[in-house]
């Protein structure tokens, strides 16, 4: 081999870190000082560019971006079916989790066909709280939750002037409770993670009421604001948090304690399933997007 | 551009909204890195950036779970680059590209520090072609296989490597002095 022939291959190698891949050319490069600094100067141009700063302003665009993303000013429910896509990161169920888990695993979400408009201000404002808690838990640093936490005024102001059923107002409120209590503390990825899951019960709760009124719209609200905290958000943060815990015992034991409370949940939802009328069966199925099973409950 | 960012809300449901947020947090950087550096401008990566993370919400139907997400971002990134490009300019002047920003008398000096490489890697990088700078680019700072560069720019594998022999020759004669 001689040198032009070697200077063509460094230039075509896959990898400028390791040229030894082709033997042929690692030997000629070992004995020859000239086609070695070639080698040597392309691996420091790579490792250079693969090690260039961080370019400026990325956090200010992300965070703008992210505002725009959480301005809940115009929450509007798409009008096709979508597929919900679970991130690419696996859920780590403990060994007693029922095969209802694996259901959970496997569910997407459908928005509600209803030719009713859902412009009332009541619906909107409980998506927005909800929302917002989502953006609260994700916030990335201090200075982005303070940003976040400054839409509670304008949420609070749509809240008094709706006319929201005392059920709704109560859910509300525990809504913004949530989370202005995250504002105190210091919360990682196991606290949001059992708070959003305290926030799923509460959701959980009120359709126990929609159910038993048949009150579909509602159902289809609130089913899928479950569905995103429960069976997106929370499972998202525990599997966040299992994946960097190591050998933490007293953080694993805190990860199973919360698994543990999802499956809880979930076993609540499906009693409320079993108990609801067809009609409140059905619209909270289609919110869920939730497979019928083969026989009828009822 | 106003001190405060603007406000105006994206209109989007819920679910998508709370994956998108973590897309957000997951690969912002990154791809805002990649965009700057293909177009050498913080305003134009972070129209390019939102806008990617915006296709990315549409088209996500597109998206296969359990492949690289990042290579499918970084590919929308690509495009969007690659498109704004082609409608600015005839096709036939891809190469020698004009510099948007950089200092084509840069040279090597005594004490060279790494902000002052830097800085020469950055206006290097402007000057190759479009294609080879985003191949190199995917390849360096991404570690994306040819084959995920090549589906990126819609080509083959070999038309991929070629553009990053290109990219290395060209970057070599350009950065020489300072590689020493």
């Amino acid at each position: 081999m001689n040198c032009r022939q070697a200077q063509e291959m460094i230039l075509a190698a896959d990898s400028a870190i390791d040229l030894a891949a082709a033997p042929q050319l690692a030997e000629h490069i070992q004995s020859c000082a000239e086609c070695r600094g070639v080698a040597t100067k392309l691996q420091k141009l790579e490792r250079a560019v693969a090690h260039m700063p961080a370019a400026e302003g990325a956090d200010a665009a992300r965070h703008a971006f992210l505002a725009r993303l959480g301005g809940a000013q115009s929450v509007q429910v798409a009008a096709a079916p979508r597929p919900l896509r679970f991130r690419n990161k696996p859920v780590i169920r403990l060994a007693l989790a029922a095969s209802i888990l694996l259901a959970i695993g496997l569910l997407f979400i459908l928005t509600d066909f209803s030719p009713v408009q859902k412009a009332e201000a009541n619906e909107t404002v409980v998506d927005r709280l909800v929302d917002w808690n989502l953006q609260l838990a994700d916030a990335e640093s201090d200075q982005q939750r303070q940003v976040i936490f400054a839409d509670l005024g304008p949420l609070k102001s749509d809240l008094d002037r709706s006319h929201l059923a005392a059920p709704d107002r109560q859910l509300a409120q525990k809504l913004i409770d949530s989370g202005t209590s995250s504002m105190s503390h210091d919360n990682d990825e196991i606290d949001q993670a059992q708070r959003l899951g305290e926030l799923a019960d509460a959701v959980l709760e009120r359709m126990d009421g929609a159910s038993e009124s048949r009150d579909v719209e509602a159902l289809g609200s609130l089913g899928r604001n479950f569905a995103i905290l429960s069976n997106v958000s929370v499972p998202a943060k525990l599997a966040r948090a299992k994946a960097s815990a190591g050998a933490d015992l007293d953080r694993l034991h805190r990860i199973a304690n919360a698994f543990h409370l999802d499956e809880n949940r979930s076993q609540k939802l499906e009693k409320l399933l079993d108990k609801s009328p067809d009609i409140s069966r059905n619209a909270i199925r289609r919110a869920l997007k939730w497979p019928a099973p083969a026989k009828h409950h009822k | 551009m106003s001190p405060e960012p603007t406000r105006t809300p994206i209109p989007m449901d819920l679910q998508t909204r709370a994956e998108m947020a973590a897309w957000v947090r997951d690969h912002w950087d990154a791809l805002f890195a990649l965009c700057f550096r293909l177009s050498g401008s913080r305003h134009e990566a972070e129209d390019m950036t939102q806008e990617a993370f915006l296709r990315a919400g549409q088209q996500y139907a597109s998206f296969t779970p359990g492949t690289n997400l990042r290579a499918w971002l970084m590919r929308i990134a690509t495009n969007i680059f690659l498109d704004a490009k082609r409608k600015r300019r005839p096709v036939n002047s891809l190469d020698g590209d004009a510099l948007e920003s950089a200092d084509r008398d840069a040279h090597p000096a005594d004490g060279l520090t790494n902000s002052e490489l830097g800085q020469a890697l950055s206006a290097a990088l402007l000057e190759l072609p479009e294609i080879a700078r985003t191949v190199f680019l995917l390849r360096t700072q991404e570690d994306l296989s040819f084959r995920e560069i090549a589906k990126a720019i819609d080509t083959s594998e070999e038309t991929a490597r070629w553009h990053m022999l290109q990219a290395r020759r060209r970057l070599m004669q350009r950065l020489d002095g300072w590689l020493t």
